[in-house]
């Protein structure tokens, strides 16, 4: 047993459905911010898998390298193949408040559920081995791996209920200051987040766990600046159509790591001896824009409830009752950057992580029962980054869903 | 104003222009694996220095080729040694820690008492330069010579439970065709073409067999009683104290438990005690199982649905109606013949004799040399070391030429002319390798000594190579060059600043300062009468009780060192080596600036030291040198041809003895025991065997231009590089003070071979 094995955080590109203000009450789009004095509470559930990742040349390939073997002197064993997958459950609980009209803060909780990684593995056969009278079967190499102190890495099952890095932010729409943004139907806006580091580290003793920082999730990064545009079309369109630009710039803050002892995998992660107790990375910077298309599908019937103490004029401005969208972003992404006392062991995880790009569809819908005067939101998204190829990136998609909540209370 | 919201894209353009041009950041790119140094001053401060340089990568090399791999794998094999060697049985050694200990007690023996003090010193700055513990730096530096010759304990040990051949020969009239079949100087004999057992050589082993014939093969089992491994997972402790067991076999499943034992703890670290032979596993009590069951667990039976023959690049196996079998029970009370009744009783049908006919579909190919390959497994299972498995002879490569050979090509006459080569089938690689030319050889007249090591290197240790350049204080030696690894003071590899090169491969060997020792004791007369009242293992683990396996000598990679050290050329070097005493089997290559070129074969000579090293270079028991000179007897065969040479300037050397052929002979009233000579055992041996004709060959078709570029061409060639094991590669130019080098890859030769110039950092070190 001897190559390092490339371990440690991100396993996982998942999450990019933190953002703090997923779309919003009123419409849709990226500028929008919640009403002087409201606020928002949104609950989702999540549910990313991933079983891919985009190498360095733009194809598809297992999420880890083979692994081959070697016996001490003795030829090739054979290669372990390792198609691992993952699942990750999520629930993310978000808190949204409108200070001004055009000026909303927030605050993003999410708890992972729970994770599963299935390593997958499998088996090629090596060199003939005369004192076997066979090659290794697969059976074989497990045998005489576990005689060397090193079994068979299985299923791992971690974080139920584990947080992940917090967020919060604000957003302000500053084209509400200037009165040719309005009349050319454009909004426009700058939005500013953060992470509060609540989020764990995978253990390092564990081959295929996941920890649940925001580098982990490979959702955004630690500082996220925005600047976004909208252009709705209420003259000419009745407002039934709105585009979006998203220019993003995230930066990720080196974080410290253990290094693996070998503790519960003795010969596959026994690296700290050489590579110190600890380690850096700086996972490098994300950079990338989004465009954003919102349709109307359903405006539906606006009646004068409770919710708007009868002004019908303020009901017909309430969300349609179905809208949809579609989102394309292009992150790029630097390369990371290892730091370990050994050099070598660096690149065996920097060539994972070389420069590259992930190219993000998300499709949506939300229903709204606002115009009814029912007070939420309902909307189930699909996001993925296997369909449209990338670079140096995990594939995952992601499923989610969640209700709105409103509420104001002056 | 209308305008006003589309002037800001211009602005959203520029940041989107800020934002790509941090895109174009830097990429990580793989790091080189090589180093290269040259350290100055005295022993300890150039260890220092290496130790500061290189503290993660020594630490990297240690942790993961030794901590991660071969202690654990070694570790493995402590079933195999501590049923003999008892000491190795004690709680001192308790399974994680037996190889390490192992190593460390042999490494320390070879450090406080045959390892140079500069040497030490050097070790030592090495370990205060890397802050890394000074034992750890003593293993690092002495694991090869304990872990080669354990290695070969181990082999041997298991070598001798396997099937192996005691009939080997050809039906077909080869008693009345007229020829000299076997070479022996009689023609037809009785019994031609038929031998009692089977002598791995690196020649043919029959001439002119007809190309009908029909191969005869007799196998046997080996028992040695003691040795048997019954599976320990089926051993289920009920409670604390009460075990159930299995057998191994389904037809015995069920209680193997004598019922006295049912409520004793079976899975005793105690039960070590094989004198008293009360255990057939180091944590069962033997006394507790019924006979049936320890029979059954090793029964001694040949299995013939595992035979396999290939013939050329052709494979049969038993059962595709090329090979058929024939059981031969035993005779006469259901025992072997000498076979002791009390440790193997012998009732049990597979016992016997298995003799295998076989007829390749056709015929085999009339007038050529034929390639046979054959292996054979039993019926013992082995469940440690794991996987699973039954005991496998090594496979073992015939020769033989068939009629009308010697008339097609003039060759084959006599079996010495026909070479044991066996296919290039790609189921083993090449063993180490290394040839040295000079004068009508080359181009220009300049030796070169060139080297392509593979031996270990888990697909890490090519990631700490290093060129390392000493310039010792005058008082310590000589400056030099090693081709290494971080962390060692040693190389299998260097040149120093008189041209004096080296090159040193293993060479398997029983005779080792670790067999000595066992030999040491069992020769005592005390001893001997004790084997003689107990002729099997029981008597063999008394006499071994507090025998520890202990390398002694100089480390192979040190005494190589010393060469640069101290000597000038090769006949300097010739007359250190014969001084040296040494910890295994090692073939080196000598090369100088004057066109000096010879090989050693050497071994521990642990068999007869009674004379000591003789007045001469050649009299010393244990040391075999020769050069290409065809005019020096001693550099020629029996039949008259140089050992190792294609023309009057080269000389190669592989990983077997070519002139030390009978590296250990056999002691026959040690029986089974004995220990063998390494054709007989080692699973090197024929691969040694093939890469040394092979690179015989490429030699030979570039006699007269084999220059750097020519050297790195056969170093190349595919036949002759270990794709797996690859280490480093290296061509010597000793007349001009450079090397070319390859290592950082697997194989090395994939790597650019890189110039160093020696004297030309030398001169600037001066300066």
């Amino acid at each position: 047993m001897t190559r390092r094995i490339a371990t440690g955080p991100p396993l996982f590109a998942i999450l990019a459905a933190l953002a703090l203000f997923p779309s919003p009450v009123r419409a849709a789009g990226f500028t929008e911010t919640l009403p002087k004095g409201a606020f928002l509470v949104d609950g989702a559930y999540m549910n990313a898998w991933l079983d891919s990742r985009w190498d360095d040349n733009g194809n598809p390939a297992p999420l880890v390298d083979s692994l081959e073997r070697y016996e001490p002197g003795g030829g090739k064993q054979g290669t372990i193949t390792a198609y691992p997958t993952a699942d990750f459950n999520l629930f993310i609980l978000r808190l949204q408040y409108g200070i001004l009209d055009n000026f909303s803060v927030g605050i993003a909780i999410p708890v992972v559920l729970s994770t599963t990684v299935d390593p997958n593995l499998g088996w090629t056969g090596g060199d003939y081995q005369p004192q076997l009278g066979r090659p290794y079967s697969e059976q074989d190499f497990w045998e005489w791996a576990e005689e060397m102190g090193q079994g068979r890495p299985g299923v791992w099952k971690g974080n139920k209920g584990v947080m992940a890095d917090m967020v919060m932010g604000w957003r302000l729409r500053w084209s509400d200051w200037i009165k040719a943004f309005e009349r050319a139907g454009v909004g426009a806006s700058l939005s500013f987040f953060w992470s509060i580091p609540t989020g764990k580290h995978a253990d390092p003793e564990e081959i295929a766990a996941v920890g649940t920082t925001l580098w982990d999730l490979h959702a955004q990064g630690d500082l996220s600046f925005h600047l976004a545009f909208d252009k709705q079309f209420d003259r000419e369109l009745d407002g039934r159509l709105t585009l979006g630009l998203d220019v993003f710039y995230d930066v990720f803050f080196e974080h410290e790591r253990q290094s693996p002892k070998g503790l519960k995998h003795p010969l596959l992660l026994n690296h700290a001896p050489y590579i110190g107790d600890t380690y850096r990375v700086d996972p490098g910077d994300f950079a990338g824009f989004s465009f954003r298309v919102d349709g109307v599908a359903y405006k539906g019937p606006a009646w004068d409830t409770w919710l708007t103490k009868g002004d019908m004029a303020m009901a017909h401005k309430l969300p349609p009752i179905i809208s949809l969208h579609v989102t394309y972003s292009f992150v790029h992404l630097q390369q990371s950057d290892w730091t370990s006392d050994y050099t070598p062991w660096d690149w065996d995880h920097e060539k994972l992580w070389r420069p590259g790009y992930k190219n993000i569809l998300e499709f949506g819908a939300t229903f709204s029962f606002l115009r009814l005067g029912a007070p939420f939101q309902l909307y189930v998204t699909y996001r993925t980054a296997t369909l449209i190829p990338g670079k140096n990136t995990r594939a995952a998609d992601v499923l989610g869903a969640g209700i709105r909540i409103p509420l104001k209370f002056w | 104003m209308k305008t006003a919201p589309y002037r800001t894209f211009p602005i959203l353009l520029v940041i989107i222009g800020v934002l790509a041009s941090q895109w174009a950041c830097e990429e990580a790119r793989e790091p080189t694996y090589t180093h290269t140094a040259i350290l100055e001053g005295s022993a300890y401060h150039r260890g220092y220095e290496h130790g500061q340089l290189y503290g993660p990568d020594i630490r990297s090399l240690y942790t993961r080729l030794l901590t991660n791999s071969i202690l654990p794998f070694l570790n493995r094999e402590q079933i195999s040694i501590a049923p003999i060697l008892k000491v190795y049985n004690g709680p001192a050694y308790v399974s994680d820690e037996f190889s390490l200990r192992m190593l460390l007690e042999s490494g320390r023996n070879l450090f406080d008492h045959h390892i140079p003090k500069d040497i030490r010193w050097e070790m030592r700055g090495i370990a205060d330069g890397a802050g890394i513990d000074l034992d750890d730096i003593i293993v690092l530096n002495t694991f090869v010579d304990t872990m080669m010759a354990f290695r070969a304990v181990v082999i041997f040990i298991k070598h001798i439970q396997t099937p192996y051949v005691t009939a080997f020969g050809f039906s077909g009239g080869m008693d009345r065709d007229q020829v000299d079949n076997d070479d022996d100087g009689e023609t037809d004999e009785e019994g031609e073409g038929s031998f009692d057992g089977l002598s791995p050589s690196p020649f043919a082993t029959l001439l002119e067999v007809p190309p009908d014939a029909t191969v005869r093969i007799v196998f046997e089992d080996a028992v040695l009683g003691g040795l048997a491994c019954p599976d320990p997972r089926n051993i289920e402790p009920i409670g604390s104290m009460e075990v159930r067991a299995d057998c191994v076999e389904p037809a015995l499943k069920g209680e193997c438990v004598i019922e006295a034992c049912l409520d004793r703890d079976l899975l005793t670290p105690e039960c070590m005690d094989l004198v008293a032979q009360e255990c057939m596993y180091p944590r069962l009590r033997g006394d507790c199982f019924i006979p049936d069951c320890i029979e059954m667990a090793d029964p001694g039976c040949v299995d013939p649905d595992s035979i396999r023959i290939r013939v050329g690049d052709v494979q049969y196996e038993a059962g595709d109606g090329t090979i058929l079998t024939n059981h031969i029970p035993w005779e006469g009370e259901g025992l072997a013949p000498g076979q002791a009744p009390d440790t193997n009783p012998h009732t049990l049908d597979c016992q016997g004799q298995v003799e295998v006919l076989f007829t390749p579909p056709g015929g085999f190919e009339a007038a050529s040399a034929i390639s046979m390959l054959l292996q054979v497994g039993d019926l013992s299972p082995i469940y440690s070391p794991a996987p699973f498995h039954a005991r496998y002879m090594r496979d073992e490569q015939v020769t033989f030429t068939t009629q009308g050979y010697a008339a097609a090509t003039g060759e084959g006459k006599h079996l010495q002319e026909v070479n044991n080569r066996g296919m290039d089938d790609g189921t083993t690689q090449p063993t180490s390798i290394s040839f040295g030319v000079r004068g009508s050889a080359t181009p220009g007249g300049n030796p070169l000594l060139a080297h392509h090591f593979a031996l270990l290197d888990s697909d890490m240790v090519h990631e700490h190579s290093a060129l390392l350049v000493h310039v010792p204080e005058t008082s310590e030696g000589r400056p030099h060059v090693l081709v290494t690894w971080t962390g060692l003071v040693w190389g299998f590899s260097g040149m120093n600043d008189q041209g004096l090169a080296y090159a040193v491969n293993t060479s398997d060997s029983l005779d080792s300062p670790l067999v000595g020792g066992i030999l040491k004791d069992i020769l005592e007369p005390e001893n001997l009468l004790k084997l003689l009242e107990n002729t099997d293992l029981v008597g063999l683990t008394k006499v071994l009780e507090n025998r520890r396996l202990l390398a002694t000598g100089l480390p192979a990679g040190i005494a190589g060192r010393q060469l640069l050290l101290k000597t000038s050329n090769v006949d300097e070097a010739l007359a250190f080596l014969h001084g040296s005493e040494t910890t295994f089997g090692w073939n080196f290559l000598l090369a100088d600036a004057e066109g000096g070129l010879a090989a050693v074969e050497m071994d521990s000579a642990t068999q007869d030291e009674s004379g000591g090293p003789g007045d001469t270079v050649e009299e010393r028991d244990g040391f075999f040198y020769y050069t290409p000179d065809a005019g020096e007897p001693g550099n020629l065969d029996g039949s008259g041809q140089p050992w190792a040479s294609e023309g009057a300037d080269d000389l190669r050397m592989a990983s077997h003895f070519r002139k030390n052929v009978e590296d250990m002979e056999t002691l026959d009233f040690m029986g089974i025991f004995s220990p063998l000579p390494q054709r007989l055992w080692t699973g090197m041996y024929y691969r040694s065997v093939r890469a040394w004709y092979n690179l015989g060959e490429a030699i030979r078709i570039r006699l007269g231009t084999i220059d750097v570029g020519q050297a790195i061409e056969i170093l190349r060639i595919p036949e002759l590089v270990d794709t797996r094991d690859s280490m480093n590669a290296a061509i010597f130019e000793p007349a001009a003070g450079r090397l070319h080098w390859a290592m950082g890859e697997v194989p090395a030769t994939d790597a650019d071979f890189e110039v160093f110039d020696l004297a030309g950092a030398l001169k600037e070190v001066a300066r």
